[in-house]
């Protein structure tokens, strides 16, 4: 199958030439992203755009300078990842490397879409297990910053952006904080200051909203510019909350602040909530599903069932992956959405969740996001299911039609040593 | 209540003058004899009878009826009718008097040496040449809470470091200090926690542990040795070997970590603070002389909003159910109990939990020893804990049995011939039914005593009966009485108490402010029955609640069995050279896999009494594998997994640090994992000594470590040890590039040679000796045990193997170099992100590699690593293993395995065996476990679906045969924590509502250890 790629690569400049002229992968199985899937499928792809999806049947082959065989392969919408800093990190413990936390608490003014490094190694290995685009997100502070959407083949930022400054990020003040007194690493205790931290957010707010209602500017506060987009709908809040608490808190502020976009990052409680979130049409990016449960007393396989209990109840969801080593696990996407399935998730609505709804929560599922005409052309194509490290094997990464060079770094590194030692 | 103008009741107020003091007030002999008479006296525990005491300048002169006392002529009595009189308590863990070591500011960076240049032990955590009477003086304060809860007495320490020094035993009234020394050394104390000191070394609990078991073994040097240098640590260590040693907990598992040291040292200790100690189940361990419990129970937690209330960890749900019963456990278990009350605890507290205890089974006479007689004894204090002729008398009266009576006062404590008044226990008690007289006007006055007096006025109509509530105050023998009549208003009283409390007789105004002459006659009471002890209605007490295995969310209500069992319509991954069987069956037995293959018959592997005992279990569809073995975990550890003070700190072991009530430990089982091996963390060259574990969740600690592992060690290289992520304080300590870490080998190593070769002298010597010295009775010369030089040399005589945390190129090539130069084979490196550059030299060294499937880009030496490591490494013959290094991930070894499909092609049965037989083959238990192997211990695991699979769900997991994971019992023992959960917050809602003081939500996690986690 390398070998196959290798000599597809070769002909690149062939094929982008031709592309014009169109290439069609026939004998897969279409996961269209839709929450539906097409066996014996195949899908066109011309001039950036989906021109054919269906069976084999239905597909005029001729219209198609290249055909490739799927060999009843896989075909998926590129996987979208949310809320990461990938490309603002590259490696973690060499400070010079970092760039997602700005300081300050309020902040929504900073960029993540600056810092975003095109070249980083973290982009290409993620590029190679499926993943086409990342929403990259700042840390830090309660407001975070503005996050953008990229696609994870480009030559700089600019070129790379698919949607700049579509959201805001926030953390909602936690419930708990760590006591201080000796001996109790790792206890935690009701925050007393809790209320005090959702009001001082909700002076913000109501001080930003006061702001925006004025459409001309006269002393500049580049805090309230960036908020503006929030209250006219343009923009999405994203507010991390887990504890049952505080996404209560979250649906009441998203009411009372009427602002229209809203999205729970982490959501560990959400299934408590479903009906509420559901009337309050807010979304939630589940918390990396290959975490530990938040209590000892939860079930073992808490996280590992979340997903398919939102699914279940209606509320709309996608998948992100915060915590340590984030940028790197962006590759591990994949598998993570893979234990979702096994614990109960739909495998269809799982594609749907990383790619469609991701598309519609990021405001470009006009564009991308599915397998259906006149869409982009980001598509993955892999030899076995993408969600099983056993199988998962891509083949290919159309980006705007584009077939993507996936080799990696590391993989150039195992060719090195393979070579050596004469393997 | 508290006015103190009673002293002038006894007299003559001790003050002896003291002969070394000048003293220039006439001399008060106090030549005056007390008598204390009619009192329920509690002489010793169990025996208890109205009886009479004398006493004569502090010291009691007899106890007996009253016609059996002579009684001298200047003998002042006091009645105590109906109050009890117990001998002073004894509390034995108390920092009382002791002035703390003086705060010293931590400095910035490392500190390798002690703070002062002292001829002292080199750590500022050992100090057992601290003498607490050195340190002692009175404090007012603190010893009238104390007499307060009823002791009297104090065994003071300093409460500071792991080796504190010795204890004094004090009495807690106000003396001068010379005259409140009971005792001037008692015990050694001991405990798990370095205190105020900022030395770098221990930083960890495992730390604490293997610095007091080295000072314990240079002590036994100094001893028998003639050093040329003097530390008077240790001397104080021989000089004081004979003295109890009292050890502090405070965690239910330190018991068995310091009956790790009791045996190895063949030394007893006296737990102290073990509140948890019913949570050893069946086995208290061994060499525990006695335990000093703590009579504190915790307060019901607030358990009314259910957001807050799901912070609260099970196991303090269930240890609050089970606190109180635990000294009743102690007495069950026939060890020696003493109670401990504490500085901080208040009072009421104390005489509640008092009586709590003994309403939660324990015996009012163990109660009363484990105060008194049996700290007595141990003190070695001959004459305290008991009232009799002889002994001091330091006792308290109460106005009731304080094991028993909710009312039950303290009224005065006596110590040291002084009184200490808190009620008049010679007032006149004033309940009983009186005949009240205004004026000639007749009613009924009922009086009861409980912590104050109740009083009613009854009005007897024609046709009924009234009751209004009064007022009344006693100040001596003065009485004040006030009510509302319902009719004639409020009548103000006060009089006089006469004629032994038959009359109260005086003058009081009515509503309209005119004089009134009234009196109040007793009327005659029933007898009552007589109050000789303390009679709790014993089968009364509820029963103890079950124990849990653990004692928290999951834990077994008992430990599931092993049973016969034979598996059917499996696909079976051997990881062994049957590969992997269709439709195959597998027979377990005994803990061990008794056959594999088409077809089994159990009976043909059972004896003739037992044929047909055999479970089958069709699991059709499923996959059975061996247990997955985890080479590289540091989940189940308590507090630390670096003991990050030192360069090398080969002397700590794992294995004295276990939870075994770790939820982490049951999450790994719901994934698989069987064995693993904690590891020692790498914040330095030369880590600890490894634990390898099964996972046997609920059993006690010992039976976690797998008893046929081979001894391993941690290593490790890189920026961890030559702490480039450590901030800019730490620039100072060698070694800081990976030219110095390989001194740091060489140098060791070259020490652990010299060390063996000295010991192989001294041993060759001994020998000699034994010989010679038949007759005398010299003690044998010790040698200098060094415990890390110890390890070293078991690596250099390959009875220890390495697993090294490695990363780059050159630092693995060169620890190859070193191992090779010293005779011995570097085991296995882990990590080994770069192992893929030099898997030949690792080949031809024989090195095996434990890594991770695609962690990269944390820092900077992990910027090589590939994917593709551990197929490439495979595919050069290199024995290879994935591993988690994580709590959560150790969930997912089989997928991890998986990913070596992935990149690399590696075979699906090869992929299986890096989680199974190859981490068994490097840790040297491959003989045991890691294959399905007929012989091989049962530890297997049954899968729903191919187990490299994203899709495979672990339905039971079984270690030794034994199921200690099962997913369908895990989802019923989820609903179990559940519905005992609500009853626990119901009962705690409930004791709220009746007053009792709450405690806030809380929740303590499961510190979540990697290889670079440096905090407790």
């Amino acid at each position: 199958m390398k070998r196959f790629l290798f000599l597809l690569l070769l002909l690149s400049p062939l094929l982008n030439s031709a592309q014009d002229s169109g290439v069609l992968i026939t004998n897969v199985t279409l996961h269209t992203g839709t929450g539906t899937a097409i066996e014996y499928g195949a899908i066109g792809m011309r001039n950036g755009k989906i021109d054919y999806v269906g069976k084999v049947a239905g597909a005029v082959q001729a219209n198609y300078t290249e055909v490739i065989d799927g060999k009843g392969g896989d075909v998926y919408p590129g996987l979208i990842a949310m809320n990461t800093s990938l490309g603002l990190n590259e490696i973690f413990a060499v400070r010079a490397t970092n760039d997602y936390r700005e300081t300050g608490s309020y902040k929504p003014n900073v960029r993540s879409i600056i810092a975003y490094n095109a070249e980083s190694q973290i982009v290409e290995t993620s590029l190679a297990n499926g993943v086409v685009m990342a929403q990259v997100c700042p840390r830090g502070g309660v407001i975070k910053g503005s996050s953008s959407l990229v696609k994870l083949d480009a030559w700089n930022w600019e070129d790379a952006a698919v949607r700049m400054d579509e959201g805001i990020h926030m953390d909602w003040p936690r419930m708990v904080k760590r006591s201080k007194e000796p001996n109790t690493a790792n206890v935690w205790i009701p925050d007393e200051e809790f209320d005090a931290k959702i009001e001082e957010i909700r002076t913000f707010f109501e001080n930003a909203r006061s702001y925006s209602n004025r459409s001309t500017t006269i002393d500049r506060d580049v805090r309230f510019e960036a908020m503006r987009g929030l209250f006219s709908g343009e923009k999405r809040l994203y507010i991390s909350a887990n504890n049952i608490k505080e996404i209560r808190g979250v649906i009441g502020f998203k009411r009372d602040m009427d602002i229209d976009k809203v999205t729970i990052v982490g959501g560990n409680d959400a299934w408590m909530a479903s009906d509420l979130l559901r009337e309050n049409d807010i979304s939630v990016l589940v918390g990396r599903v290959h975490r530990l449960p938040k209590y000892a007393e939860d079930p073992v396989d808490a996280p590992f069932s979340l997903p398919a209990k939102l699914s279940k109840a209606g509320v709309k969801f996608s998948f992100e992956l915060n915590g340590d080593m984030e940028p790197i696990q962006n590759r591990n996407l994949p598998f993570n959405i893979g234990t979702a399935i096994a614990y109960g998730l739909d495998y269809e609505k799982a594609v749907k969740a990383a790619t469609l709804t991701a598309a519609e929560i990021l405001g470009v599922s006009d564009r991308t996001g599915s397998l259906q005409v006149g869409k982009d052309a980001n598509v993955i194509w892999s030899s076995g299911d993408l969600f099983d490290m056993r199988t998962s094997l891509i083949q290919g990464v159309w980006l705007d039609g584009k077939l993507c060079d996936i080799t990696t770094r590391q993989e150039e590194l195992y060719q090195k040593y393979k070579n050596k030692y004469g393997l | 209540m508290k006015r103190l103008f009673i002293l002038f009741l006894l007299a003559a107020q001790t003050a002896y003058g003291q002969e070394e003091f000048p003293y220039n007030d006439p001399l008060q002999n106090d030549a005056v004899y007390t008598l204390f008479e009619n009192a329920v006296v509690h002489q010793e525990p169990g025996v208890a009878d109205t009886l009479s005491l004398l006493t004569y300048q502090g010291k009691v002169i007899s106890c007996a009826k009253s016609e059996e006392i002579s009684i001298p002529e200047n003998t002042r009595r006091f009645d105590l009718k109906n109050k009890h009189l117990y001998p002073s308590f004894i509390e034995m863990n108390s920092a009382y008097g002791i002035d703390p070591l003086p705060a010293k500011k931590p400095k910035k960076g490392p500190q390798t040496e002690p703070r002062e240049n002292l001829a002292t032990y080199w750590n500022d955590a050992i100090h057992p040449e601290m003498v607490a009477l050195n340190r002692f003086s009175p404090n007012s304060e603190l010893a009238a809470k104390y007499r307060k809860k009823g002791f009297g007495y104090t065994l003071s320490h300093l409460q500071d470091g792991v080796a504190r020094g010795s204890s004094v035993l004090v009495h807690t009234g106000d003396e001068k200090a010379n005259k409140a020394v009971v005792k001037s050394e008692v015990g050694m104390h001991y405990s798990l926690r370095k205190g105020s000191s900022h030395q770098d070394y221990p930083s960890s609990m495992m730390g604490c542990i293997a610095l007091l078991r080295q000072s314990f073994y240079d002590a036994k040097w100094y001893e028998t040795n003639s050093p040329e240098s003097v530390n008077y640590s240790l001397e104080a260590y021989n000089q004081k070997a004979a003295l109890p040693k009292f050890f502090a907990v405070d965690n239910a598992y330190d018991v068995n970590r310091i009956e790790r040291l009791g045996s190895e040292f063949d030394e007893s200790f006296i737990i102290v603070g073990d509140g948890k100690a019913y949570q050893q189940g069946m086995n208290y361990p061994e060499h525990v002389e006695a335990i000093v419990a703590p009579l504190s129970f915790p307060h019901p937690i607030d358990m009314s909003d259910p957001d807050l209330a799901r912070l609260v960890n099970q196991s303090d749900l269930l240890h609050w159910k089970r606190a109180p019963y635990n000294p009743f456990y102690i007495q069950e278990k026939e060890i020696d109990l003493m109670l401990s009350s504490g500085d901080d605890q208040k009072e009421n507290d104390f005489w509640e939990n008092l009586r709590m205890a003994v309403a939660h089974g324990l015996d009012p006479d163990t109660a009363l020893a484990a105060l008194t007689t049996t700290p007595a004894r141990i003190t070695g204090v001959q004459n305290i804990g008991k009232l009799k002729e002889g002994y001091q008398a330091n006792f308290f009266i109460a106005s009731g049995d304080v094991f028993s009576d909710p009312n039950a006062e303290i009224l005065s404590h006596q110590i040291g011939g002084k009184a200490y008044m808190y009620d008049d226990p010679y007032k006149t008690d004033l309940s009983g039914t009186y005949t009240l007289n205004i004026n000639d006007n007749y009613r009924i006055l009922e009086v009861k005593k409980g912590k104050t007096y109740k009083a009613q006025v009854v009005l007897e109509g024609a046709t009924d009966t009234t009751r209004v509530s009064a007022t009344l105050a006693q100040i001596g023998s003065d009485v004040s009485l006030q009510f509302v009549d319902p009719e004639l208003g409020r009548f103000r009283l006060s009089g006089t108490v006469i004629s032994n409390n038959r009359i109260w007789d005086g003058i009081g105004k009515d509503v309209e402010g005119k004089d009134l002459v009234w009196s109040a006659i007793r009327r005659k009471e029933k007898a009552k029955a007589n109050v000789d002890s303390a009679v709790v209605e014993r089968d009364s007490i509820p029963k103890p609640p079950r124990m849990k295995f653990p004692l928290s969310a999951y834990g077994f209500d008992s430990i599931p069995k092993a049973v016969c069992t034979l598996f059917k319509n499996a696909t079976i991954w051997t990881s062994d050279s049957l590969g992997k069987i269709e439709n195959g069956q597998l027979l377990i037995l005994d803990g061990k896999i008794a056959a594999i293959g088409r077809s089994i018959n159990p009976d043909e592997h059972l004896g003739k009494k037992e044929k047909g005992s055999c479970v089958t279990r069709d699991v059709k569809g499923a996959h059975i594998t061996p247990g997955i073995i985890d080479e590289h975990s540091h989940i189940g550890l308590h507090r630390g997994v670096n003991e990050s003070g030192q360069t090398s700190s080969a002397e700590v072991r794992i294995s004295d640090a276990l939870n075994p009530s770790d939820i982490n430990l049951y999450r790994q089982l719901s994934g698989g994992v069987t064995t693993s091996q904690l590891l020692h963390g790498s914040a330095n060259p030369i880590g600890g000594q490894s634990a390898i574990i099964k996972l046997r969740w609920g059993q006690p600690y010992e039976m976690m470590l797998m008893e046929e592992a081979a001894p391993f060690i941690k290593f490790a290289l890189g920026e961890n040890v030559k702490q480039s992520n450590w901030g800019d304080a730490y620039r100072s300590r060698f070694p800081q590039t990976r030219m110095g870490v390989e001194q740091v080998f060489y140098d060791m190593f070259y020490r652990a040679k010299a060390y063996a070769e000295n010991k192989a002298i001294y041993e060759a010597g001994q020998a000699n000796q034994k010989k010679k010295r038949r007759k005398s009775s010299d003690k044998e010369r010790a040698f200098e045990v060094d415990l890390e030089l110890e390890a070293l040399s078991e690596i250099l005589n390959e009875e220890r193997f390495i697993t090294c945390h490695s990363y780059v190129q050159s630092e693995i090539n060169m620890l190859m170099h070193v191992a090779d130069s010293m005779g011995f084979t570097l085991n296995t490196f882990t990590h080994i992100l770069e192992g893929y550059k030099v898997a030949d030299k690792m080949k031809t060294h024989g090195a095996a590699a434990s890594t991770f499937s695609d962690w990269w880009a944390y820092k900077y030496e992990v910027n090589d690593a590939i994917p593709f490591n551990a197929s490439l490494l495979t595919e050069m013959g290199v024995l290879t293993s994935i591993n988690s290094d994580d709590a959560e991930m150790g969930r997912r070894l089989n997928q991890e395995a998986a990913k070596a499909i992935k990149y690399g092609g590696m075979s699906e049965e090869d992929a299986l065996k890096m989680v199974t037989i190859n981490p068994a083959k490097m840790l040297h238990i491959d003989e045991y476990v890691g294959s399905i192997h007929v012989g091989k211990h049962a530890d297997i695991v049954i899968w729903s679906d191919h187990p490299l699979s994203v899709y495979s769900k672990v339905e039971t997991t079984y270690i030794d045969g034994i199921p200690y994971f099962d997913r369908a019992r895990s989802a019923k023992l989820h609903q179990r924590d559940e519905t005992e959960r609500a009853a626990i917050a119901n009962e705690m809602l409930e004791q709220i509502k009746n007053g009792a003081p709450a405690r806030k939500p809380q929740q303590k996690e499961e510190p979540h250890y990697h290889c670079d986690t440096l905090h407790q």
